[in-house]
């Protein structure tokens, strides 16, 4: 198993410097990033044009400006970043944080309610339960993430309005106050902030994985292990947890993480509705500002947390399924 | 039985030729949700492209009646500055839905080709092809649409973003078409073809696609569903289609801080974002129930 991990971390680190070198691309052609400076009114002095360029590498051509980055890298430096003063590392381990706490409560959420959820309609199938989740699954996978996500602000906003409270925050990952409150006060902050942008954020996968959840559990309910279980007389429930479960669940463990990159990706938009300070907004300020070295390292870290996921999902995979082995 | 084998033989392989795609349309014909969703898809066409032949006012033109709340003069109700909510969402319905077709067409032409010889070739050349895969997959959408957005020009904009989208969204495509091809490659009719003395084109044209096509037309349906958010995302989030243009995902942009104000200018474009996704959802689902061998047709 560990020779087969180290392989496939190994095929990833060119999959990983070419995707990050055409980002650096993209992102170095789309615009000059001295271009506020240079349209400033009054005109910036010359003196502070040519510094800028100076700092910023923008006198070499692309593949020179990338291998600069990519060694700086390897040495734990993330190079300089168009907004003065701003530490690129630093501000990726900040908004990875802030990202991952929404992604990973959002993905937990959306995995306990798919299995339920695409168990029972399994169990009971074309009831009318079976029928209600199926049609609401496909309706939450026909809406735009930042739809749900505005709706969803919209009808928190009128709660605390109507109510006079403010139960769900609508606006940031914390409060302007934060940092003063006691370590409990921290905690109810972060939960406030959390609960709408994570419901906004799961709907969507759970959409799909309760279909994936249903017609995994469907095809081993069909199975001539699970009658033979039932003909020995084991309880309803025992197959169901005992025999059925087991199996059932595998497929899941792959398709939820295969799902992160897309995921994240949603997490941008989801973020962007609420305005939280993450890896959403460091990637658009990045685009925005034609700031390669943001952008680049953004890729380089998302990148690898989504490798990551797909080799633990093989190898769980694996662990789960005896019939699967990586020789 | 016995009267089939009374037949000639070249008779009897027309009828059965025949009694396929029908069998396939009688299954679809069973889904009730996705012929639902067939007719709903077509009215919606009809809507976006008969509607503004129609309609008295154009998504450009300005009228006196400002803010107004849906009535029966503006069904859809009007905006800030006068438009015609209904005459703005036709538009914009005919704008998404030529990007998600484009999207669509691009990203399965594409996926599938390249899924296919990689699964035809296997070995270091299917080593490489994936490994390509695995570079687009993890470039990050709005980068690309933003660096590509700036180089664009204005008239073809929305081409650009279909360009973009489906340079994207190939991958998909090839992962699934790879994975038929794989299993299909391994079956004894493509041997037979082999030891006649076919070669890798004829087999990939003749008997690799033909028999793969159930699998790409599925993905192909649900791709368009994917491009209709996908267009409406980036349209969101400011780097796809611009004004004076629109499209369904720039209208519910744009709208967005009304929602609570004059939520018609939010709800209707957001409605007809969800119906395009949902219908082309259902009929994916029809048609793979449909399509699939291994259906006896006992759905209820």
């Amino acid at each position: 198993m560990l020779p087969y991990v180290v392989r496939r971390l190994f095929a990833a680190v060119p999959v990983l410097i070419v995707a990050s070198f055409i980002a650096y691309a993209l992102v170095a052609l789309s615009g000059d990033p001295l271009e506020p400076l240079k349209l400033r009114n009054p005109p910036a002095p010359q003196h502070t044009i040519d510094l800028e360029t100076a700092r910023l590498d923008l006198d070499d051509n692309i593949a020179v400006r990338y291998w600069h980055w990519l060694t700086g890298v390897l040495r734990g430096d993330f190079g300089e970043s168009v907004q003065s003063g701003y530490d690129i590392g630093a501000n990726l381990a900040r908004s990875a944080v802030v990202t991952l706490r929404l992604v990973v409560v959002a993905m937990l959420l959306a995995l306990v309610l798919a299995v339920i959820t695409g168990v029972m309609s399994a169990v009971r199938r074309y009831s009318r339960f079976d029928h209600t989740t199926t049609f609401l699954g496909f309706v939450f996978l026909a809406m735009p993430s930042f739809w749900i996500a505005i709706v969803l602000k919209d009808l928190a906003v009128r709660y605390n309005r109507a109510t006079g409270t403010t139960v769900f925050y609508t606006i940031g990952e914390k409060s302007q106050n934060y940092d003063s409150l006691s370590p409990l006060a921290k905690a109810g902050d972060l939960a406030g902030h959390l609960i709408l942008p994570t419901i906004a954020l799961a709907l969507i996968s759970y959409a799909a994985w309760s279909r994936y959840q249903r017609a995994s559990t469907l095809e081993v309910l069909d199975s001539d292990y699970v009658r033979l279980a039932r003909a020995k007389g084991l309880t309803r429930r025992r197959v169901l947890t005992r025999h059925v479960l087991r199996t059932a669940l595998i497929p899941l463990v792959t398709v939820t993480a295969l799902d992160i990159a897309a995921v994240l990706g949603g997490a941008v938009i989801t973020e962007t509705v609420f305005n939280w300070n993450g890896l959403g907004r460091m990637l658009l300020t990045g685009v925005g500002r034609a700031d390669t070295n943001a952008v680049a390292g953004w890729l380089l870290l998302t990148g690898i947390v989504v490798i990551v996921c797909n080799v633990i999902a093989d190898v769980l995979y694996a662990l789960l399924d005896p019939r699967i082995r990586h020789e | 039985m016995s009267d089939a084998a009374a037949r000639p033989v070249a008779d009897t392989a027309v009828v059965r030729e025949r009694r396929q795609s029908e069998l396939v349309f009688r299954r679809f014909v069973r889904h009730r949700a996705a012929v639902t969703s067939l007719i709903l898809f077509v009215l919606v066409v009809l809507f976006a492209y008969v509607g503004p032949l129609v309609w008295k006012y154009s998504y450009t033109d300005i009228t006196d009646d400002l803010s107004q709340a849906p009535s029966l003069g503006h069904p859809f109700g009007t905006d800030l500055i006068g438009h015609d909510t209904m005459a703005q969402v036709m538009r914009g319905t005919q704008q998404s839905l030529k990007i998600a077709l484009a999207i669509a067409l691009i990203g399965t032409v594409l996926g599938t080709l390249w899924g296919a010889i990689a699964g035809l070739y296997r070995g270091r050349l299917d080593f490489l092809m994936m490994r390509i895969v695995d570079v687009v997959l993890t470039l990050p959408t709005i980068a690309v649409a933003a660096a590509v957005a700036v180089q664009g020009a204005d008239g073809s904009r929305w081409w650009s973003i279909a360009v973009i989208l489906g340079a994207l969204t190939w991958p998909y495509v090839s992962r699934v078409v790879r994975g038929v091809v794989l299993s299909l490659r391994e079956q004894e009719f493509i041997e037979a073809a082999r030891a006649l003395g076919a070669g890798n084109t004829r087999i990939i044209l003749r008997h690799l696609l033909p028999n793969a096509l159930g699998s790409i037309v599925v993905v192909a349906t649900l791709t368009i569903a994917t491009a209709v958010l996908g267009e409406a995302a980036l349209s969101f989030l400011g780097v796809g289609v611009q004004a004076p243009d629109t499209s369904l995902g720039l209208l519910v942009s744009i709208n967005r801080d009304t929602v609570s104000t004059r939520p018609w200018l939010f709800y209707f474009p957001g409605m007809f974002i969800i119906l395009i996704a949902l219908t082309f959802n259902f009929v994916g689902d029809g048609l793979r129930d449909a399509l699939d061998p291994k259906q006896t047709g006992a759905r209820r």
